[in-house]
């Protein structure tokens, strides 16, 4: 055994590996980050990660709101300008940390100028004087993780 | 009392790092020659063990007879060797 | 106060600064007492930075809110337990926990290494110390834990109720010292590189604070699992987030170098990627703090507002830079002494586990850096989502899981064709059997993965059993030592090799219950009143009636719950809802029914006045096994590094004609 074949075969995997890899990176579900701000309104298909900030006067049940077939409603705020928002329709599992003013992520697209968000998939970020305790420590403080795509 | 605090710490830093320096220093441990030995001391017990492994593996049936002597023999070969290294390392340590 | 620990601090970046110096010119002949001094230095950077812990510690139990991190993180009525805990709460005192451990774990490599590596330690000590300037010189001019505010406010801003619970407080510190614990082995790669003492010198204290590392980082990732699985309320306790891969890529490639290591010492290859490996993980721990300090993904996590971006990068460009070059200048030095005889043996089968590890840690980075990637490329930031980690970990993990199973059974150098038939034939026909239960489990076809895993786990675990019962016969059979002492005997005398064995019993455990949970987990959300039932997977939930509270911190709600499955009540579930009120921040109390077969998790989402309970179920099989698992894989560790008392050259090394003297 040639050291130069082993090299060979250590390189072609590496090789066929990463390339394994970028391909399901591109072909599983990418999704453009963007604020209300840069969100194309017109129902394109693109999927996107909607971050901004809670309007004031979401619904103060807004965890038992999501869980009926309405769904919760809510605004989303561009984080730098106030004016620009974005209403969001939303089902599934609310975070704690839900509330005017806090920052979220949720997953969907746009349709009819509403944003029709995945089942699940809201998100709050650490507000900034908490945000170390998640950098040590374990996780985000995420709520909404997809229940159903955890996994396989 | 906080000015007193740092001056202590700070005295006592500098007295730490600089003893070694004016103080009557302790012999320094000679350089390289126990560190050889141990090295090829801690080789000789791995290949010690690997010889007790590849006996244990062959009696359980792991190993075929012929597998066993090619490697038996090369790990022994390799013990032999190092304690002929080690037993150099303290003939010459001893002169 | 504060002044005293500005001050400690800066005399630690003064002695740490020092002690490089020293150590370095120590090198020059008859300038050995420097390293003395160098050493001195060591101790002095504790001592300066226990004090600086010791001053915050006392600014928070004192309620000094004039501290910006106490006013920050600590208030008034917070108990002392987590008022210690807020030390890590903020940024700079989570760095000053972090240094405080380099300056311990510092101390303890001068204090193991008085009498050995002597040629190595002045580079050690300059390594270890350097990396103590770098934290020192952050904390004080670039973020300091003792900064003040004014005006002074009447109250602090209390810590996080998510953070207040027994697996936030122990987890932290846990990666740290996993984190902290990888500089060593780093710092001794870099001492065999300069001092070109290339041969196995260095290893053995590189393993043990490796496997230290390792243990430390599998207990902070498992906690930290725990804490989400239990306190985020969401029924999952994985979800790909960067923090939680920051700790996981380390792990990864320090698992990786544990069983590389193994080749280098038995057959004196793969000597050059060890190297490789050391000098990764201890970049990707830095990395680690890096990505969750530096804002660099703060649009995914609002850690925004950091300054230490740049000083991080900056250190770990260097570091990569300097040690790459320095190990490129002495590729000569690292030849192989032996070369790969054959595909199929216990050498290759590591290189395969190696380039497996490596490539689910790349891939973990790739996805976690994507966003910043694509943004750089495109201008657009694009982010993965979890199936893109789920895709490529899960087959991964199965080829691995595969490899645990294979790589013990096969024997150094080569194996024979017909010895491989028989010491598989036993595993082989438990896979079988295997495939009944699998097969009937994935009928649907969409869950080959989970039903893969099973098929590899029962293999896996077939292959570790027969291991231990070829091992138990040879020694009841030949030395008639009954068969608990022929076990006792393995871990005596082998415990490494054994202790391994336990920690593959742990990884099957883990990788099954996640696949399982993964494939098989429902969940469904119910609104009952008093009194009503209704049903998620088979489990029926019936309202037994709602309960309110308040005190002078928060306001509780929860529910009672029957549960039962096929008219059989086997648990009353009770989650609540807790409200605090200093910071307006909800907090579910989840509740779990755990059994080894699966884990019933109902969340309270909201209860109305008129006792309408909304309630989120979450039904995951095997989750019990997922801890259960990390559990066993601490305890195999520590099985594996116990110091034993070896017994001495017990045969005699003579083949023909050689002659092998025994000592002792």
């Amino acid at each position: 055994m040639k050291s130069r074949s082993r090299f060979a075969i250590a390189l072609t995997l590496a090789a066929v590996l990463g390339g394994w890899l970028i391909w399901t990176s591109i072909g599983g579900s990418l999704e453009t980050y963007t604020s209300p701000s840069g969100l194309v309104t017109t129902s394109n298909g693109t999927t996107y990660r909607l971050n901004g900030k809670v309007a004031p006067g979401s619904p103060a049940n807004a965890a038992e709101r999501a869980q009926t077939a309405e769904g919760l409603r809510f605004v989303v705020v561009d984080k730098e300008k106030a004016a620009v928002t974005v209403p969001v329709v939303y089902r599934g599992n609310v975070p704690d940390a839900f509330k005017d003013g806090r920052e979220i992520v949720v997953t969907g697209h746009m349709e009819n100028g509403v944003f029709q968000a995945e089942r699940g998939s809201l998100i709050t970020l650490c507000p900034s004087k908490f945000m170390e305790e998640q950098a040590k420590k374990g996780t985000t403080m995420p709520g909404g993780v997809p229940g159903d795509s955890a996994g396989t | 009392m906080a000015y007193v605090l740092i001056a202590i710490l700070s005295v006592l830093v500098v007295a730490m790092v600089a003893w070694p320096l004016v103080g009557r220093a302790p012999a320094p441990v000679p350089v390289g020659q126990g560190d050889d030995r141990r090295a090829v001391e801690e080789e000789l017990q791995r290949s010690l063990d690997a010889i007790r492994e590849i006996e244990m593996d062959h009696r359980a049936g792991a190993l075929s007879d012929e597998d066993f002597r090619a490697l038996d023999a090369d790990e022994r070969a390799r013990a032999v060797a190092l304690m002929r290294r080690r037993d150099a390392l303290d003939d010459g340590a001893g002169q | 106060m504060t002044l005293v620990g500005r001050a400690a601090l800066l005399l630690a970046f003064a002695a740490a600064l020092y002690a490089v110096g020293a150590a370095l010119w120590s090198r020059r002949k008859g300038r050995r007492e420097f390293l003395a001094s160098a050493e001195r230095g060591v101790w002095a950077v504790f001592i300066t930075t226990t004090t600086a812990v010791m001053v915050m510690w006392w600014l928070l139990l004192s309620d000094r809110f004039d501290v910006a991190d106490v006013a920050g993180y600590s208030n008034r009525t917070l108990g002392w337990r987590y008022k210690i805990t807020a030390l890590w709460g903020s940024q700079a005192g989570s760095l000053l926990l972090w240094m405080w451990l380099l300056s311990i774990v510092a101390v303890l490599v001068v204090v193991t290494n008085r009498r050995r590596n002597r040629e190595l330690m002045p580079v050690v000590v300059a390594v270890l110390m350097g990396v103590a300037a770098f934290f020192t010189s952050v904390l004080s001019f670039v973020t300091s834990p003792f900064a003040t505010v004014s005006p002074v406010p009447a109250d602090g801003r209390g810590l996080n109720p998510l953070l207040q619970n027994l697996y936030m407080e122990s987890h932290p510190p846990m990666l740290y010292i996993g984190y902290v614990a990888l500089s060593v082995p780093f710092a001794f790669a870099i001492a065999a590189l300069v001092t070109r003492r290339l041969d196995s010198t260095w290893i053995t204290s590189v393993r043990r604070w490796t496997i230290l590392s390792w243990v430390f980082l599998t207990i902070g990732i498992v906690l930290g699992s725990r804490w989400a699985y239990e306190e985020l309320g969401w029924g999952g306790y994985w979800a790909w987030d960067p923090v939680e891969n920051a700790a996981l890529m380390p792990w990864l490639v320090a698992t990786a170098f544990l069983h590389s290591v193994m080749v280098q010492e038995r057959r004196g290859m793969l000597r050059i990627w060890n190297m490789v490996l050391v000098i990764l993980t201890f970049t990707l721990a830095l990395f680690g703090t890096f990505l969750t300090r530096s804002g660099i993904l703060s649009s995914v996590h609002a850690f925004g507002e950091s300054t230490l971006g740049p000083y991080f990068l900056a250190l770990i460009v260097v570091i990569l830079a300097g040690s790459f070059a320095l190990l490129f200048s002495r590729l000569s030095l690292l030849r192989s002494e032996n070369s790969l005889e054959s595909y199929i043996s216990r050498e290759a089968i590591f290189l395969y586990n190696n380039l497996l590890l490596v490539g689910l840690a790349f891939a973990v980075f790739w996805g976690t850096m994507f966003p910043v990637l694509s943004e750089a490329v495109r201008g657009d930031k694009i982010t993965v989502g979890q199936g893109f980690f789920n895709q490529v970990a899960a087959p991964i993990g199965l080829a691995l899981l595969f490899f645990t199973g294979v790589g013990p059974m096969i024997p150094w150098r080569k194996a024979s064709p017909r010895e491989l038939r028989r010491r598989f034939g036993g595993p082989l026909v438990v896979a079988v059997i295997a495939v009944i239960p699998a097969v009937y489990l994935a009928q649907d076809g969409a869950h080959w993965w989970a039903a893969a895993a099973i098929v590899l786990g029962a293999f896996t675990l077939a292959c570790i059993i027969s291991e231990f019962w070829r091992g138990m016969k040879v020694r009841h059979q030949s030395g008639g030592t009954s068969w608990p002492g022929a076990l006792g005997q393995l871990f005596t005398r082998n415990r490494r090799r054994y202790g391994g064995y336990i920690v593959h019993v742990g990884v099957v455990s883990i990788i099954v219950a996640i696949a399982c949970q993964g494939a098989f987990s429902s969940q469904g959300d119910l609104a009952l009143r008093t009194g009503q039932s209704g049903e998620v997977s088979g489990y029926r939930f019936t309202n037994e009636g709602g309960t309110r509270s308040k005190d002078d911190h928060k306001m509780s709600v929860g529910v009672a719950l029957a549960v039962s499955e096929g008219g059989n009540r086997f648990a009353t579930l009770e989650p609540g809802v807790d409200v605090f009120l200093a910071q307006q921040q909800r907090s579910s109390e989840v509740a779990v029914d755990s059994s080894p077969f699966r884990d019933v998790y109902v969340v309270l989402v909201g209860l109305t006045p008129d006792g309408l309970a909304r309630i989120s179920v979450f039904i995951n099989p095997m989750m019990m096994w997922i801890w259960i698992g990390g559990l066993i894989m601490v305890l195999g560790s520590v099985v594996a590094v116990w110091p034993s008392r070896r017994p001495r050259e017990a045969i005699v090394p003579a083949p023909a004609g050689a002659d092998g003297r025994v000592r002792e």
